[in-house]
């Protein structure tokens, strides 16, 4: 007992330094630099003080309260949609259709999703190509249909792209709750199904999916690939505001820059205390409520609306990401046309060269960061205590922050770290600073079924004289090979979409797909675009239908495992 | 015959003695063979598959020729290099650095400058360096009113132009004033991009250009604030009652200059701005432009500047570097650069200092309709002190964000 309390501490010890480490020292060093920054350009107007000059950035609360605004409202809907697609249909997602898109839709990265929304929905998109084609009318309207000032289409663009997460993580924790035993009882008393879900599931279903929401809002609140493509530009969220001084050929912004990363984790941390906030208020006047047990009919009326919402969201985002494909095989395709004037290969053609050297690096990057993330996070369950709280609520907590934290805010400062130790450039450095944004998402999906493994197995296996590791690799690694396979998937995807720790880190010297998608498309040719969004998109949706078929297929002739895992 | 060899001599020593190679015949030698086998890290930016391909090409040259490879680090921001130098320069480390060769001019070689980050002076022991114009003043030795000292490298020339469509627009405007007036006949229909990005603070510049009382201060550093309210106030007036005819009311403006060229082809402007006189030509090559796409410049000139390369002070392979430098120069490089098939890129040569079989290859070029001929593009414009810039941006935002 004492050897194992010893070892699970040691594998979180080693874990908060491998994860948690290089963010403290990138923020430290971020810290450092904004006290430490000599004051040249003493021109008149010009301030030396970092402070002084990161407030004194015009729209500067603007960019604040739209970034306030678009994450918490892209939240709250994606949210809201999730959880009532999920109630309405818990048991038949698995089986139909609706699976496919939602795996696809989650496969895809962000910038992907993005662009293809611009695709669809701009003024000269392709919504407005079906309406002049139909009205005749000449030019695009000048009206804003993306980078609205208030962010709507950046919201409409995070909301298409996290409900599929978050329908996907409900999903794995509904199985946690005795749903049908639940919903009888409610309804033997008189409350209709959405009541019921209101009233008793989801209250149950909140504290399995707290993190995975938050990680969705801290996500919304900081996040530079959507809001860049699809914000509000002038000024834009705090962001990408960010980026503009990080990336200004001015490197006195860079201290201000740096102070304007730490008050974008302080904002984060101020909605992540506001959401905690409410929760309590919710909780207790929840309470309230329910001892009142009126049996409102409204919640019946406005489920089936919403379900028939959220399946808009999705076939939109759908839709958008096969304009992208559609995109990349048109030679031709300008306005007013609604159809490609004609189709080709060419764009595939000509960037296939410069694509391939380039995806098997990623795959080798994605690949090596996913399985030492899996063999972490199975040392970390195999090791960790359960009755302890801290383990059941903070640690994982802990684990996530790296999903917190603005990239851009602590990635400049953890090269210089870097650099002074020589792993800059390496691909060790490469693959740990993506192991930071893998292993959580590895985490949070093996965590469930790890957790609710049947205790008795391995109580029986160890009364039978089996050892720790052959009950690992004999018992619980067979059982939940689906967690593994989906912890692999959701990994590979995450690995594959990192764009600026490849780009900071590999110091130039290491490409992947993404780091060269993105220069790419800094270009102006929508071709290439498509072409660049549909890979980065079918990349990750590959590890998905692999994992998703090879479970099936050793699962094939094994139904009775399928129950335990679950 | 003795005069003609005299003469020759005395040119050749002319050219030196211009010229002054600080590395003699077998110095150069020396790097060339050190260079081999190198690996040369080019940062540049990636955002033009053109260029992309062009560089691709030098890299196939390099290979061939002095055995040597060229890898190209795409960038989506040449700053991206800069910060990358710096922070490796604030971490200590001298040698051996991640980047040994950038495609850079402007503000981002004024702050490399500033801070010592650039290696050289090399310009002068290049051996293609005898094709440049190098004297006092020329803009191969002035990057932005910077002093280029022999720290980067020229490698083409851009051109502040204007794209439009012939189709829809029969008479360009030939005047920032008039660029205004017209926008008020034709509203939603101009934008420039976001000042942040330096396509939109070239359009700033540009306007200033043209409605300063005297050009000529822009060629030094700002002064103070109220000498800079004091010479921009006509320019911000102009701007003012152009804004609300601007292209989504002067609330939105886009990235870069990628994304206005993508609007301008969606048919949502009817102009878009580049730095690249071929900007048009390659469009409808590509397939991107109508066939009726041209550029054209104001009657009284664009800004202009060179594109550079320049080697940091840390640069692990210092030699490759500087022999691909070098190569960049060569005339029949710069013959494919200037070729609109490949680049359609102006050539940064002095072509008076080539023999009469180089110049010819540049004679030859094939031209097509939507390629200004070089003296198309009119006057050349001294791009302003950066100071001016910065001010230029700053008080842009000041007005304009909120």
């Amino acid at each position: 007992m004492r050897f194992a309390f010893n070892l699970g501490n040691a594998v979180q010890i080693f874990v908060f330094v491998a994860i948690l480490g290089p963010i403290f020292l990138g923020l430290f060093q971020n810290v450092v630099s904004v006290f430490g920054q000599k004051a040249y350009l003493d021109i008149a107007g010009l301030s030396a003080n970092p402070l002084h000059t990161l407030l004194s950035v015009p729209g500067l609360s603007t960019a604040v309260l739209t970034s306030l605004s678009t994450g918490i409202l892209a939240t709250v809907i994606s949210l809201w949609l999730a959880l009532i697609f999920c109630i309405i249909f818990l048991q038949k997602i698995v089986k139909s259709g609706k699976l496919a898109m939602i795996t696809m839709l989650l496969s895809a990265p962000h910038v992907a999703v993005a662009i293809g929304l611009t695709f669809l929905i701009a003024p000269s998109g392709w919504v407005f190509r079906l309406i002049a084609s139909i009205s005749n009318f000449e030019n695009p309207p000048d009206i804003f249909t993306i980078n609205d000032p208030f962010g709507v289409s950046l919201i409409a663009g995070l909301v298409v792209k996290e409900v599929p997460f978050l329908i996907f993580v409900i999903i794995a924790s509904i199985t946690q709750i005795p749903v049908k035993s639940y919903l009888c009882e409610a309804r033997a008393l008189g409350y209709d199904l959405a009541n019921c879900w209101i009233r008793i599931i989801i209250p149950q279903i909140w504290p399995l999916i707290r993190l995975p929401a938050f990680v969705v809002l801290a996500y919304s609140l900081a996040n530079v690939e959507m809001a860049v493509v699809l914000g509000p530009t002038n000024p834009p969220v705090l962001s990408v505001l960010l980026m503009r001084m990080f990336l200004s050929p001015d490197v006195t912004l860079l201290a201000p820059a740096s102070v304007g990363a730490l008050l974008q984790i302080l904002l984060v941390l101020f909605v992540f205390l506001v959401f905690y906030l409410l929760e309590v208020l919710f909780r207790f006047f929840g309470k309230i409520w329910l001892c009142i047990g009126n049996r409102s009919a409204i919640f019946g009326i406005i489920f089936p609306w919403t379900v028939q919402f959220s399946f808009c969201v999705m076939l939109l985002g759908c839709f958008s990401l096969f304009l992208s494909v559609v995109w990349s095989f048109s030679s031709h395709w300008r306005w007013p046309s609604v159809f490609p004037e004609a189709l080709s290969f060419q764009t595939w053609i000509k960037l296939a060269p410069n694509l391939v050297l380039f995806l098997g690096d990623s795959i080798l990057i994605a690949s090596l960061t996913t399985l030492s993330a899996i063999i972490i996070a199975i040392a970390w369950f195999q090791t960790e205590k359960r009755d302890n709280a801290m383990d059941g609520k903070l640690l994982p907590f802990a684990i996530c922050i790296p999903l917190f934290i603005p990239q851009i805010g602590f990635l400049f400062g953890l090269n210089s770290v870097f650099l002074k130790t020589g792993l800059s450039g390496s691909w060790f450095a490469v693959i740990w600073c993506h192991l930071l944004y893998v292993f959580p998402y590895v985490f949070i999906v093996m965590a469930n079924p790890w957790r609710s493994l049947d205790p008795r197995i391995s109580k029986s296996a160890s009364a039978l004289g089996v050892g720790p590791l052959k009950q690992l690799l004999f018992l619980k690694m067979p059982i939940l090979i689906p967690s593994i396979l989906a912890a692999s998937a959701i990994g590979i995807s995450v690995s594959i979409a990192q764009f600026l720790p490849t780009l900071f880190v590999g110091a130039g010297r290491i490409s992947t797909l993404t780091t060269e998608v993105i220069a790419l498309s800094y270009g102006s040719d929508r071709r290439i675009l498509g072409v660049v969004a549909t890979l980065q998109a079918l990349v990750p949706w590959i590890a998905y239908a692999g994992a998703f078929f090879i479970s099936r297929y050793i699962y094939n002739n094994r139904s009775g495992l399928v129950g335990i895992s679950q | 015959m003795r005069n003609l060899i005299r003469i020759c001599l005395i040119s050749v020593s002319l050219i030196f003695s211009v010229t002054a190679p600080l590395l003699s015949a077998t110095d150069w030698q020396s790097v060339v063979d050190k260079s081999r086998g190198q690996t040369v890290y080019w940062n540049a930016w990636g955002g033009d598959t053109r260029t992309n391909e062009f560089i691709g090409w030098v890299g196939a040259q390099a290979k061939t020729r002095y055995g040597l490879n060229i890898k190209h680090v795409k960038l989506t921001d040449t700053a991206e290099a800069v910060s990358r130098v710096l922070s490796e320069k604030a971490a200590g480390r001298n040698s051996n650095g991640s980047i040994d060769l950038i495609w850079i001019n402007g503000p981002n070689f004024f702050s490399m400058k500033r801070e010592n980050l650039l290696f050289g002076p090399f310009v002068a022991d290049l051996p293609n360096a005898k094709f440049l114009d190098l004297s006092q003043g020329s803009p191969n030795t002035v990057d932005f009113t910077e002093p280029v000292e022999g720290l980067e490298s020229p490698w083409r020339l851009a051109k502040f132009v204007l794209i439009y469509d012939q189709a829809r627009i029969k008479e360009p405007p030939t005047s920032m004033l008039k660029l205004g007036k017209w926008a008020s006949h034709n509203p939603g229909r101009l934008t420039h991009p976001d000042p942040s990005n330096f396509m939109g603070a070239t359009f700033l510049k540009q306007a200033l250009l043209e409605l300063v009382s005297d050009a000529s201060i822009l060629q030094y550093p700002v002064e103070s604030e109220k000498q800079f309210l004091l010479e921009t106030a006509v320019l911000w007036d102009w701007y003012d009652d152009m804004r609300p005819n601007l292209w989504r009311k002067g609330n939105s403006f886009p990235e870069n200059e990628s994304v206005q060229k993508q609007l301008f082809n969606d048919g949502e402007l009817d102009f878009a701005m580049s730095f690249d006189p071929a900007v048009a030509a390659a469009g409808i090559e590509e397939g991107l432009f109508s066939k009726t796409t041209r550029v054209f410049v104001f009657e009284n000139g664009t800004l202009g500047n060179v594109s550079f390369v320049a080697i940091p002070f840390n640069a692990a392979n210092k030699d490759g570097a500087m022999v691909v430098a070098n190569l960049l120069l060569e005339p029949k490089v710069q013959a494919r650069m200037q070729n609109i098939e490949f680049l359609g890129s102006f050539t940064v040569l002095d072509l008076q200092k080539l023999d009469s079989e180089s110049r010819e290859i540049f004679d030859l070029l094939p031209s097509t309709p939507a390629l200004p001929k070089i003296e198309d593009l009119g006057q050349t414009l001294l791009e302003p002190h950066s100071s001016w810039m910065t001010f230029l941006t700053q008080e842009w935002a000041k007005r304009y964000t909120r």
